[in-house]
């Protein structure tokens, strides 16, 4: 579905990836992951093909849709993620703000919070890179900075990050940010170049122009 | 798959079942009437309970273990 992809993110910044659904995020994600099929030309994470042992150990990959057991308390889910990991559970609960939660079984917590327990299992083991794939959708916008803020601190630890979202407003939040649309790259470009581009600061406003003049 | 892999794996699974006690209900006790429930059946046919009685005791919790696997789980 993705076509002429040709785009790059580095470690120390937080990459936005943007677009309606159906525009291929979470295709790009997978490629990068290692774990989408049929991907023809080069991928290349942290200098290995993806899906290399190497790849896998350095890489949070959270899904689209919460990938954590169900009939587990929040805290058994991030110690089992710990022990496959051969890490330490560390400070995850704290910075996803579940430690609340922590004995809660993840079946009666709400989509939201769910969510949240999926990107606490992936941010098990400090990665190197995070992919998370709709990481914000369904929060409300206090949790939602939150989130970003540390999606933000994260970066600056040093991780390389990979966002997607369909809420363009979040890009403001971003370092960089890639616009997907019909599977294609429309731009890869910082909040301010975009705003510059476009001529104005309304970033759904912004996207719809940078598609027009195409 | 490493050892302390399948380790962990092992001891989650067995904590998702700590989590479900009806499912532990059904594997313990479910046998344990049903062999009672055959005694009982089978009072005046002593030496058919005593030749059947034990192989049936261990094929019970298979039943149900199959039972909660393909259903429950």
């Amino acid at each position: 579905m993705l076509r002429d992809v040709d785009v790059s993110f580095c470690a120390g910044r937080v990459t936005g990836l943007f677009g309606p659904s159906g525009s291929g995020k979470s295709t790009l994600i997978r490629a990068i992951a290692g774990v989408q099929s049929n991907v023809r030309g080069t991928v290349t994470v942290l200098g290995d093909r993806p899906g290399s042992m190497a790849v896998r150990r350095a890489l949070g990959y959270m899904t689209q849709s919460a990938s954590v057991y169900e009939d587990l308390t929040v805290a058994e889910n991030v110690r089992y993620f710990a022990a496959i990991r051969g890490d330490q559970v560390g400070d995850v609960l704290e910075r996803v703000q579940l430690s609340s939660h922590a004995n809660q079984l993840v079946r009666n917590l709400s989509g939201g919070q769910r969510a949240r327990v999926s990107l606490a299992a992936a941010l098990v083991g400090r990665p190197r890179l995070l992919l998370l794939d709709e990481p914000t959708v369904g929060l409300d916008p206090l949790l939602r900075r939150d989130l970003w803020q540390l999606f933000g601190q994260l970066a600056g630890e040093g991780a390389a990050l990979l966002v997607s979202s369909h809420v363009l407003d979040e890009a403001r939040h971003c370092d960089e940010v890639i616009l997907l649309r019909d599977g294609r790259i429309v731009a890869q470009l910082t909040p301010a170049e975009l705003s510059a581009r476009t001529g104005t600061d309304d970033l759904d406003e912004a996207f719809m122009r940078l598609i027009e003049r195409r | 798959m490493s050892g302390a892999r399948t380790l962990a794996t092992a001891r989650r699974v067995l904590l998702q079942l700590r989590h479900d006690p009806r499912t532990i209900a059904l594997m313990l006790l479910v046998p344990c009437v049903l062999e009672t429930l055959l005694r009982l059946i089978y009072a005046h046919h002593r030496t058919t309970f005593d030749q059947a009685g034990g192989p049936l005791l261990a094929f019970f919790p298979l039943t149900t273990v199959f039972l909660v696997t393909s259903i429950a789980l």
